[in-house]
């Protein structure tokens, strides 16, 4: 299964990987990191978001964490780092998300930190920077954005030129997550005008100077700042890759980036339904918990298949990645560069979760201090900390927007390229509209083909409106952000719902249908609803640019391709709800 | 020209000379007009002395080649009965009716020799003044004026038509110097008018306009084709439709016309033209010479560049010749990105320009072969013809080109690929360079709604000849539109008249066409227009409703919508006749299902005589619902004459629907009584049809029109009728003419036609047959097997019986 081809294959289920089947080694590291969080962070959460009172806190902590290797699990054994595979990393992620603000320096250190050096730098500056990056005695720091340009990050004004054996680096940048306390910065500069280029910065280069913290909404534990360059003359080796091709490295990062902010998310929200649903079992009301309340056992139910949905797509595409890494590097690719391949390759997956995590976050979240009511508000508890910092998700490793529009984009571009045939299936769904169906006349009574058949059909949906719009607009589809956004939508929904039956199947299939009962329910429900949102998405991007009878056939077609069966989803959410009451945490 | 002065001329009457393939053909296209028509040859050499006095005997020759003739497909004639104006003669016995005929048109074998003969024999019997016109392709017309009479010289002059000449729009008029010029003016006029041709003048040049250039484009290909290594298949991919060339594309055509022919016409330019600057591309391809040796000549002698076959399946596959070793092959699809990315538009001025930009070696080639052929056209003004239009008229009436050299041209644009000319170190021609110098950057250009040509000899734009009489809806694209959506526009053609133009695809009726209907009329009775043409130039008026729409809505049960959908349908119709100014319908090419119901209604149609019209609702498991049916009823009722029975003109009616009849042209629907003597015409040159549409709605205006009252009084027979029909279809069933679900339709139709389940004979409304037409209409799209039928038709584009 290439990147992209989700929507024109099948994946069988015993191909997955689900994160039920993880090792002992992988628990180990889940669990040594889970301590450590308990241990040495949420004590230290209040103290941690005041740092300019305790500037200290942070560096240590993350000195501490490299100790246990946590720091250079990605980076491989030769340049000191432990070398773990790409789905012991993804669990890694997921405990460090339970963390808050100091999750977000370890990733901005792990991730855009420190894998520019790993993917791009030459084999001097990989001796030089990965051992200390590895433990943390390095610590890094990644500056793109600028004043007048986020989005737009290749619109950058910082100047690098060439001054005899140096470059001479004028600029600012913005929003540097590990700003204050980081030894070393990955600056992306323009080089004659409009060469976009990466170059690795010590901190102690004169002419670097930082601005104040940024007083944030969310995520106050993190450094952030303005980092200023006045004539920062730096090293000619310190180029990082190759002049004008720092939007390679800009983006490439951003791929793993994208897809462990979404692991880290997927471990925020396990964190937050723990948290509410402590609170609900023990708040009374009216004489009883009120987790005995249909209207809060919905909020729980929801939360927690928001979080499994997450979880089973996290782990579909973690897999996908491992395996494209050992074929690459069967091919005679190093791990390094079959890392970077393999995430460029499913980078519309990537995109995808980075989108979806966020949101179920920021969902869930939003629930939990619901279900906290007066007291969800209030600093005492922690659920408003935890509100407060889940928000940055969905704008920092490129807006939730541009994420939407780059997965959609992405699409287009490898089937312009050849690379993923979404023409041929397009044309065979406008042939098969103008077919009589085979009203379930074939159906089977076997576990999931109701639910196979309807995600079969819902990607004729989308490709059905996206060939459409690509029809109409062409190469000026690009353009049309509104459909891009309601297609991206329809795409990440069906993704999330297909991989979560597919970690549903796996598991009937390993620990049988009654085991798994309550996946099959949470399966179940989230077809249920995706189906419908993508029915309206698809609703919403055909209306605007299709009118009269292409619209009407179109809007037939969506209704076709979203059917499925009548399912009672309060009765699924109430029994799901029941297991996260009995067991007092996200059970799955 | 005058109209007038040419009009003083009457054709009640012609000679056809020579009954072969385009003599027969031509006799009976006279005759479709109204012409009463001589048809003559020899008598058979071969006569055993006892059939030496026999008529028939001595005839033969010509009666076989005409009754050929007229079981050929596509037919060649408007009505079977247009035979009967056509009489067969022999050149021994006959020729005396030359004094009787008004115009004597040769078409003997291509000798010179034969034909000079046959012009002495014409001399000794025409009366002075009549026509004769020779039909020669490739002798030159100033050669058969030896020994002939100042009187013959005069009026004789080349007609060339192209085969089939019912069908081929081009007739090129070829005089002479001798020629009259009152003569010419006639031909030109008579042509277009009568023969509903493209009438060209052309100068007496090898091949006149339109074989030059077109056989010169396909010797382009021959040699570009093997620079560029493309296979058969692949150039037929690119030099068809989506090039705005025709379906048969350049090898298809090939084959259909003759490879003997081709290489005759190309040799014989290539000898007659040793002047021309690519007289090289004239020179016969090895493989063309070696096809003529085989006897591989295309379709008349069952292969050419393809071949039809059966596999070891027994099934019917179609072979490809492969030119590097002369063998045939299975036919490949060739796939190109180029052309996958054009076809994505109906719009041919898009498709090639993205060509023109394509990268692969189907778009190379087609931008290679444009820079041939259009300096190659451009290198003939004016020494095959004064004007350049002349050359792109010759082009898309005689080779289906949907676009001539010089309209190409514009749209890729005059100075871009002049450039590429010269780059490509081909002549330029200097009326060009210099058109360019001036600065004129297009050959063509529009003015509120007429249409110039750059005049090459005053280097100034001129309005084209006649063009005034026409309206080309292309002319108006430019102006604004009075009103639009995706499917049709509504545009202001002068005088005070709309023309609403459908451009769905396949021109099939849906909700936008509706609404346009709707929106023209209201603004018409709003604004004070004079009243409303619908028409189109598209191929095809239109493909009739969109079944697709009405399938997906079945499969989807959702009846409350189609109801709504098909009420509007009706309710549209019949607004087409109710409302407060004339509307008049001006179908051409297939006007099936929902566009015949539309010509039915219309206060006028006007057909062109290229017109396949009919009620062909039942290949799709339906009975018309649009109207049609009702309609079908009112008429039948108003046929009826106290006394007399009125069963037998329901049957009629009926079976017309039960069969879905199709007329094979405008004349023949007078015949199935789809269009009505009282109200409806039919139009010849199809060019004319919308401005004789238009013509016909100031006309009607003129008169003061006035809304027609709805009908209340048809009568229907209810169960006496009921009765005999259910027992007809029954009888059809159980002689297995008619399938289980067939009957089911029948029976359908038949209780609409009865006017229902009446005890006796009653006066109805409209309404009421169209209450009874749009039920059975709903419940047969709840039936499988209709369903069945509605998705072949639209997979296959065939009808299905189940």
């Amino acid at each position: 299964m290439k990147g992209g081809e989700f929507l024109i294959k099948e994946q069988a289920a015993e191909n997955v990987f689900i994160p039920e089947e993880i090792n002992e080694e992988q628990r180990m590291f889940k669990n040594m990191t889970r301590e450590f969080i308990e241990t040495k962070i949420w004590p230290n959460v209040a103290k941690i978001d005041k740092q300019l009172e305790n500037p200290g806190l942070v560096p240590g902590l993350l000195d501490e964490i490299g100790e246990l290797g946590v720091l250079g699990a990605g980076v491989p054994e030769e340049y000191g780092g432990m070398g773990v595979d790409f789905n012991t990393e993804t669990v890694l992620s997921e405990e460090l998300g339970k963390s808050l603000s100091f999750g977000v320096a370890v990733a901005a250190h792990t991730g855009i930190g420190t894998l520019p050096i790993l993917y791009f730098g030459t084999e001097e500056q990989k001796k030089k920077y990965l051992p200390g990056l590895a433990t943390g005695e390095i610590k890094a720091s990644y500056c793109l954005t600028e004043p007048n340009s986020g989005s737009d990050a290749l619109a950058a004004k910082t100047k690098a030129i060439l001054d005899g054996d140096e470059w001479v680096l004028n600029g600012q940048k913005m929003w540097i997550t590990n700003a204050g306390f980081a030894d070393l910065y990955i600056v992306f500069a323009q080089v004659d005008g409009d060469k976009f280029t990466g170059f690795i910065v010590e901190r102690n280069t004169p002419g670097l100077t930082l601005g104040d913290e940024e007083v944030k909404l969310g995520i106050k534990g993190s450094s952030t700042r303005q980092v200023f360059f006045e004539n920062v003359r730096i090293p000619k080796d310190n180029l990082l890759g190759e002049i004008g091709k720092g939007h390679k490295i800009a983006f490439n990062v951003l791929n793993i980036g994208r897809f462990k902010l979404c692991a880290m998310v997927m471990g925020g929200c396990k964190k937050s339904i723990d948290i509410a649903i402590g609170y609900a079992n023990e708040r009374n009301q009216f004489g009883q918990p009120i987790s005995h309340f249909g209207a809060i056992q919905h909020k729980l139910a929801e939360m927690s298949i928001r979080a499994y949905a997450t979880d089973s797509a996290t782990f579909r595409v973690a897999d996908l990645i491992t395996k494209e890494i050992k074929d690459l590097m069967a091919g005679g690719l190093d791990k390094a560069q079959a890392k970077l391949k393999a995430a460029e390759e499913y980078n519309i997956e990537c995109a995808i979760l980075k989108v979806l995590g966020s949101e179920a976050l920021d969902y869930v979240i939003d629930e939990a201090v619901q279900i906290f009511g007066g007291t969800g508000y209030s600093e005492e508890y922690p659920v408003a900390r935890m509100y407060r910092d889940a928000r940055i998700n969905r704008i920092f490793e490129g807006t939730n927007e541009i994420n939407r529009m780059l997965a959609v984009g992405q699409m287009m571009k490898k089937a312009m390229k050849g690379e993923l045939d979404l023409m041929g299936p397009a044309m065979k769904i406008q042939e098969e509209l103008m077919s009589i169906p085979d009203f379930g006349d074939d159906d089977e009574d076997t576990l999931f083909f109701a639910e196979k058949k309807a995600l079969a059909n819902a990607k004729k949906a989308i490709l059905m409106a996206a060939g459409a719009a690509a029809q109409k607009y062409m190469m000026e589809l690009e353009n049309q952000q509104e459909i891009l956004m309601n297609l991206a939508d329809m795409a990440i929904d069906l993704f999330t719902a297909e991989s979560t039956l597919l970690r549903t199947e796996k598991l009937v299939q390993v620990k049988g249908e009654e085991a798994a009962h309550l996946q099959v329910l949470m399966a179940k429900t989230y077809l249920s609803d995706a189906l419908e949102r993508v029915n309206l998405a698809g609703k919403h991007a055909v209306a605007g640019f299709a009118e009269g009878d292409e619209l009407r056939m179109m809007l037939v077609g969506l209704k076709r391709f979203t059917k499925y069966e009548p399912f009672n989803t309060i009765a699924a959410r109430k029994e799901i709800a029941a297991r996260i009451i009995e067991e007092n945490k996200y059970p799955f | 020209m005058s109209v007038l002065e040419a009009s003083k001329r009457k054709i009640r009457s012609v000679a056809v000379l020579g009954s072969g393939v385009m003599g027969s053909r031509l006799a009976c296209h006279f005759a479709n007009i109204g012409v009463k028509v001589y048809l003559l040859d020899i008598v058979p050499r071969d006569l055993k002395d006892e059939e030496k006095s026999n008529p028939n005997a001595r005839n033969r020759i010509v009666n076989d080649a005409l009754k050929a003739a007229l079981k050929s497909n596509p037919s060649p004639v408007y009505t079977k009965d247009v035979a009967r104006r056509i009489t067969t003669g022999n050149f021994e016995d006959n020729m005396d009716w030359l004094s009787q005929v008004d115009w004597i048109l040769e078409a003997v074998v291509e000798n010179l020799e034969i034909k000079n003969s046959v012009f002495e024999q014409v001399e000794t019997h025409r009366k002075p003044g009549t026509l004769v016109t020779s039909n020669t392709s490739g002798i030159p017309i100033r050669m058969m004026l030896g020994n002939r009479s100042e009187d013959f010289q005069k009026h004789f002059c080349g007609t060339h038509f192209f085969n089939p000449p019912r069908y081929l729009r081009l007739l090129e008029i070829i005089p002479t110097e001798k020629t009259d010029t009152e003569v010419t003016d006639f031909l030109m006029h008579y042509g277009d008018l009568f023969l509903g041709k493209e009438t060209v003048l052309c100068k007496d040049t090898p091949a006149f306009i339109a074989n030059r250039i077109g056989v010169f484009s396909i010797m382009a290909i021959f040699h570009l084709m093997e620079e560029m290594d493309l296979s058969i298949e692949e150039i037929d991919a690119v030099t068809g439709p989506v090039s705005g060339r025709p379906k048969s594309a350049t090898f298809r055509t090939c084959d259909l016309v003759g490879i003997d022919t081709l290489v005759k016409v190309a040799a014989g330019v290539g000898q007659n033209c040793p002047d021309d600057e690519s007289k090289d591309q004239f020179v016969i391809p090895d493989f063309l010479t070696k096809m003529v040796e085989n006897k591989w000549l295309g379709d008349k002698t069952g292969q050419g560049f393809y071949k039809k076959s059966r596999d070891e399946n027994g099934n019917r596959v179609i072979q490809s010749l492969d030119l590097k070793t002369m063998s045939y092959r299975p036919q490949e699809k060739p796939r190109f990105a180029s052309i996958g990315e054009a076809r994505q538009t109906d719009n041919l001025q898009k498709r090639l320009k993205i060509l023109s930009k394509g990268t692969d070696k189907a778009a190379k080639f087609l931008q290679a072969l444009n820079l041939r052929v259009l300096a190659y056209s451009a290198n003939r003004i004016p020494e095959i013809a004064d004007h350049l239009y002349q050359v792109d008229d010759a082009m898309r009436a005689g080779f289906g080109w949907e676009l001539g050299p010089f309209e190409v041209w514009d749209v890729l644009g005059v100075d871009r690929l002049a450039e590429a000319m010269n780059a490509e170190g081909l002549k330029l021609a200097s009326w060009v360079t210099e058109m360019n110098s001036n600065g004129v950057k297009s050959f063509y250009k529009t003015q509120n709604g007429a249409r110039y040509y750059y005049d090459i000899s005053s280097g100034d734009y001129k309005v084209i000849p006649g063009s005034e009489e026409l309206i080309l809806l292309d002319n108006y694209r430019t102006n604004e539109l009075v009103w639009g959506n995706k499917g049709a526009s509504l545009h202001d053609i002068g005088d005070g008249v709309l023309c609403l133009e459908f451009h769905t695809k396949m021109n099939a009726i849906g909700s936008e066409i509706l609404q346009g209907i709707n929106k023209a009329i209201d603004l018409a009775e709003k604004e004070g227009w004079k009243g409303l043409v619908i028409g189109n130039d598209a191929a095809n008026f239109s493909a009739g409703a969109n079944l697709a729409m009405m399938l997906m809505l079945a499969i989807e049960q959702e009846y409350d919508e189609l109801n709504m959908a098909i009420r509007y349908f009706q309710k549209t119709v019949m607004r087409l006749r109710y409302s407060s100014i004339p509307v008049v319908m001006a179908p051409h090419g297939m006007t099936l299902g929902g566009g015949c119901e539309m010509s039915l209604h219309a206060d006028s149609t006007l057909a062109s005589a290229e017109t396949y019209i009919g009620l062909v609702e039942f290949g799709a498991g339906l009975i018309p619902g649009g109207g049609g049916t009702k309609e079908f009823v009112l008429r039948t009722s108003d046929h009826f004459y106290e006394g007399d029975p009125q069963l037998p003109t329901l049957q009629e009616r009926f079976t017309t629907i039960a069969t879905a009849k199709v007329a094979t042209s405008g004349f023949e629907a007078f015949e199935i009584g789809v269009l009505h003597h009282d109200k409806d015409e039919v139009v010849v040159n199809q060019a004319r049809l919308i401005a004789e549409a238009k013509r016909k709605v100031i006309e009607l205006y003129d008169e003061g029109y006035t809304m027609p009252v709805e009908r209340d009084d048809i009568l229907v027979l209810g169960r006496t009728a009921l009765g005999t029909l259910y027992a007809g279809i029954e009888a059809f069933g159980v002689s297995n003419f008619a399938t289980e679900h067939d009957q089911k339709i029948a029976r359908k139709l038949a209780f609409v036609m009865a006017g229902g389940d009446l005890s006796e004979p009653t006066r109805v409304s409209e309404q009421y047959l169209l209450d009874l037409e749009r039920e059975a209409f709903l419940s047969l799209l709840g039936e499988r097997k209709t369903l069945e039928r509605i998705q072949h038709i639209l997979k296959t584009g065939k009808p299905l019986r189940n």
